[in-house]
């Protein structure tokens, strides 16, 4: 199944990251990306559909003091994530391909 | 964490609520509170709080609507995954079913048959008493009507006292005051020529109130109705304007749409064409022409409609419609107080259209539902006997799958479910009969009103279906709670025994309760058989045989003032026309009445005489004869003598007088000589004929007075010639001859005296036939049951038979020991089938002529019958006994 465009933000937000993907940092990381705000609730549950879909998986660790006890959800893209990724990639490319002039860019 | 910085502790709680797991909780709250002490750096706890409250609100809503959308799928799979437990429940279930083909076809057969049978009478049922009548609104629809109680018990008016029409003025008074009533339509029958269009040809013409197509919601498909100006002021005036029938519209004008303002001769009257009513408009005179009066019943179908007559007297059919929420008694009292014209202990009459419509149906063929239920009965009665066999046969395969962890309930749904498969392939079999059945029906039906509306319907189709569903579930479900309740170990130590002792005594009981349905149809359809038998042995007073009878009429009357040298000129007209036929090679004899016997016609009137010095006045029955019709009807002369050609139409009028006639008057002595007066005229009486039955074979012979045609004439005369050619070609060779004499004359289709006859007993007919078919069909079944049984009670106690054989036991003996058993059970359901007969013979006494509902000679045939039947059934099976190999049966057990 196609990935949603929020989903893919989420999983290249993640990517971009690395090992310290988790919450707070994909919020801060996609707004800095896109300049958009990021609704919290919207990125949880996707987090765990993404999790349920077996594109992303995540680890609890210890998180810094003003989390009050809270662990961090650590995550990470599965290869499945990274193949559904590079398909959506694929695709948009492949959609965008000779539309360059049209758009006013050097292709 | 420090305390100034720890987010609202109720918003948490919400969260809570919906963050499921560790990872949620731990990933979500924690994240939160990570970036509220951010935001906290740089801006004041009351923005934060706000902040913070936002995002668990938005975690809240969006979680919550998430675990629904979760449930949903999850509830989803959950139907599908019992949808995919029925079907593979049907698919082992046809499996099964594929394995015992015999059962399964002998099942669905049997309820076939009976679902078959029922639903095509109740197709019938449904048409004629339940569908609402065509018309719009129908169940507001009444009928209303008066009775005078002072004519009750006069001869002739039994049933009229009770059925008296309409006046005009009272009509209007209907019409324009009554509040219970929305609208009040008035309607007429009446004859009328048709010329100028090809062929003359007589028309069955309705007059019609302008109101009346709008009252029953049925607008003209060409043209318009008639208008308030149109109706004429007085019955000489004639209307001016007429409406076609879809029919006549079709058969003499080619469906033409330019007959609109076309006119037509009706009586040699112009009338102007203004419109053409829809395809299959019937409206019956069903209060005059009825059933119970003796009549046919009136289709309803009228070739055309013309604005009713004013001045007709009491002549007028009312239709009303029922103002919303009003009743039928509520309207009645308001009628009864709007009455006129009349005696002044009239009576208002009120009832629903469809009552009128189908009253005196409805008993026969709910006795004829009934006995189709019964059939229906005996049906799943087999299937259930075939289905306890199954069912005791399959313990062991039961107590398999019980022990390999099939729940009890599943178990249940697997052998109903089978059931339910047998139903359901049962009424799809059935449904195939009922329409080949209904059919068949309506073929051999007599006149019932509204035999065009059956077909197979919605109701009828879920009649079908809720049968063979119903008996699936109903008679599938004592073995299934049999099998599904038993213990398991005891179901293995069963095997390949006896079968269960429950299951034996239900298998008997299943074939006493067979035989004894049964017994109840076979005694029904034996006596309807005797009955009939005896009817169509009845002498009708006159000879039948090779009598063709054909209507002839006078052209149409050019001026109404000129009837009697009219019906003169007629005299010799119809003298010409027998002139013709006698003519024809092969022709016997030929005469003239104005009704035939059976005929339908009826004509009564009273004659005045002195007898003792007393002043009597007679009503019967007035028959017009030409003077040779006895002689050559076969009617004796008892006394006196017969018309002659002496007697002409300026000689003395003279009078024959029936049997029955002259015994009621002159009991004893002899009626020849009397004066007898009729209007102006006044007769001699000369002699006395036979009785003859007119109107049924099973009624009485009406008393009847007959006057010569010559002197009496009439517009019409039926003609009846005997010969010895082929019947159905006399016909239009009758009708060529009188064609020949004057191309106006009106001559109606023939028919044979037979045909009529024939005819009039179709009632007793249909009844007789379809009750024997149940019966026959029940005794097939009964047949099939005993036969069933029979044969599981053998294979069952071979152990049994072996060990007796063994043991020195003869085989006739053992034979016999198995037919006993079978025939016990057979001779107790015969006694219960002979009460139930008995009491069921009741309701159908008042459908026989000259035979008891209590007849011993048909009790005593039906139960040796069926003994005789059940016998053969029981034998058969049984003689399997004798291929038994004791040893081999013994040692193979153990």
């Amino acid at each position: 199944m196609a990935l949603g465009e929020f989903e893919q933000i989420v999983l290249l937000a993640v990517l971009h990251l690395g090992e310290d993907a988790y919450g707070v940092a994909i919020v801060d990381a996609v707004e800095n990306r896109t300049g958009r705000s990021v609704s919290r609730s919207a990125l949880y549950v996707t987090f765990d559909r993404l999790e349920s879909k077996g594109l992303l998986t995540s680890v609890l660790r210890t998180g810094d003091e003003t989390r009050g006890g809270k662990l961090r959800r650590y995550v990470t893209v599965t290869p499945a994530g990274l193949a559904e990724l590079r398909e959506s990639r694929e695709t948009m490319l492949g959609m965008w391909q000779g539309l360059e002039p049209l758009l006013g860019e050097e292709s | 964490m420090s305390g100034s910085i720890r987010p609202p502790r109720l918003a948490e709680l919400l969260m809570e609520r919906v963050l499921a797991s560790r990872t949620q909780l731990h990933g979500v709250i924690g994240d939160l509170r990570e970036e509220y002490s951010r935001r906290r750096g740089h801006s004041t706890r009351v923005l934060c709080d706000v902040w913070f409250w936002r995002q668990a609100v938005g975690v809240y809503w969006r979680f919550r609507s998430e675990s629904r959308l979760r449930e949903l799928a999850r509830r989803q799979g959950g139907a599908a995954r019992l949808l995919g437990d029925l079907l593979s429940d049907i698919r082992f279930a046809l499996r099964t079913l594929r394995k015992r083909p015999v059962f399964a076809a002998t099942a669905v057969l049997t309820l076939g048959a009976g679902i078959g049978g029922t639903t095509a009478i109740f197709s019938v049922v449904d048409g004629v008493l339940i569908r609402d009548l065509p018309y719009s609104d129908p169940e507001r629809l009444v009928n209303v009507w008066k009775a005078w109680p002072s004519w009750q018990g006069v001869e002739g008016l039994d049933y009229t006292w009770d059925h008296i029409q309409y006046p005009w003025p009272d009509f209007l008074t209907l019409r324009d005051h009554a509040t219970t009533l929305s609208a009040v339509a008035a309607f007429q029958n009446m004859d009328r020529v048709l010329t100028g269009v090809g062929e003359p040809e007589r028309l069955s013409v309705g007059g019609a109130s302008p109101n009346l197509f709008n009252l029953l919601g049925v607008p003209p498909v060409l043209g318009r109705v008639f208008s308030e100006e149109e109706v004429p002021p007085a019955v000489t005036e004639g209307a001016k304007v007429v409406i076609l029938s879809h029919e006549l519209w079709t058969r003499r004008f080619g469906a033409d749409r330019d007959v609109l303002g076309r006119t037509i001769a009706l009586n040699g009257a112009a009338h102007e064409v203004v419109g053409v009513l829809p395809a299959g408009f019937r409206l019956g005179s069903d209060l005059i022409t009825t059933h119970e009066n003796g009549g046919a019943v009136d289709p309803g179908l009228r070739d055309a409609w013309v604005p009713l007559m004013r001045q007709c007297g009491n002549c007028n059919e009312l239709l009303a419609r029922l103002e919303p929420g009003i009743t039928v008694d509520q309207a009645r009292a308001e009628v009864q107080a709007l009455m006129t014209e009349g005696p002044d202990d009239q009576l208002a009459r009120v009832a629903l259209r469809k009552e009128v419509v189908t009253k005196g149906f409805g008993t026969p063929l709910l006795v004829l539902l009934g006995a189709a239920g019964i059939l229906l009965l005996v049906a799943c009665v087999n299937v259930a006997g075939l289905l306890v066999g199954e069912a005791t046969g399959r313990r062991h395969e039961i107590a398999v799958r019980s022990a390999l962890g099939a729940g009890r309930w599943r178990v249940v749904r697997q052998l109903l479910t089978e059931n339910v498969l047998l139903g359901i392939v049962g009424a799809v079999l059935g449904l195939v009969l009922a329409r080949i059945g209904t059919d068949a029906l309506l073929m051999l039906a007599p006149p019932i009103p509204r035999l065009e509306e059956v077909g197979l319907s919605g109701r009828v189709l879920f009649f079908a279906a809720g049968a063979g569903v119903g008996t699936g579930i109903a008679f599938g479900l004592a073995p299934v709670m049999t099998l599904a309740g038993q213990s398991i170990g005891g179901s293995f130590v069963a095997r390949g025994q006896s079968g269960g002792r429950r299951g034996r005594i239900l298998q008997r009981g299943v074939m006493t309760v067979q035989v004894g349905l049964t017994v109840v149809l076979l005694v029904a359809g034996g006596l309807f058989g005797r009955s009939l038998l005896r009817l169509m042995a009845v002498d009708p007073g006159f000879d039948a045989g090779g009598v063709v009878a054909i209507e002839v009429s006078l052209p149409v009357r050019r001026s109404a003032g000129e009837r009697q040298a009219f019906l003169e000129d007629g005299v010799q007209l119809f003298r010409d026309a027998v002139r013709a036929v006698e003519g024809i090679p092969g022709i016997t004899a030929v005469s003239g009445t104005n009704y035939v016997p059976f005929g339908g016609g009826t004509w009564t009137g009273s004659l005045q005489f002195e007898r003792d010095g007393e002043r009597i006045s007679a009503t019967h029955w007035i028959r017009r004869v030409l003077p040779d019709y006895h002689e050559m009807m076969g009617i004796p002369l008892k006394t006196g003598r017969l018309f002659s050609d002496a007697d002409g139409p300026s000689d003395p009028p003279v009078l024959l007088v029936s049997e029955s006639l002259a015994e009621m008057y002159w009991p004893g002595a002899s009626p020849l000589g009397t004066q007898a007066s009729y209007g102006q005229t006044t007769f001699t009486v000369v002699g006395v004929v036979g009785d003859v039955r007119k109107t049924a074979l099973g009624a009485d012979p009406e008393p009847t007075f007959y006057m010569s045609a010559v002197q009496i004439p009439g517009e019409s005369l039926t003609f009846v010639a005997r010969t010895t050619a082929d019947l159905s070609q006399t016909g239009a060779v009758l009708r060529r001859a009188i064609r020949s004499t004057d191309p106006n004359l009106l001559i109606g289709a023939p028919t044979t005296m037979s045909e009529l006859m024939v005819d009039s007993e179709s009632d007793d007919r249909f009844r007789t036939v379809l009750m024997l078919t149940f019966a026959a069909l029940a005794t097939l079944l009964a047949a099939v049951g005993v036969f069933g049984v029979t044969a599981r009670a053998v294979a069952s106690r071979v152990r049994e038979m072996g060990i007796r054989m063994a043991l020195g036991a003869r085989e006739s003996g053992l034979i016999r020991l198995v037919v006993n058993d079978a025939m016990i059970s057979v001779a107790v359901g015969a006694v219960l089938g002979l009460v139930g007969a008995f009491w069921a013979s009741n309701l159908i006494e008042r459908f026989l002529f000259g035979i008891d509902g209590r007849d011993p000679l048909t009790y005593a045939g039906v139960v040796s019958l069926l003994m005789f039947v059940s016998f053969g059934a029981a034998y058969l099976p049984a003689m399997r006994v004798a291929k038994i190999a004791p040893m081999e049966v013994i040692s193979a057990e153990e």
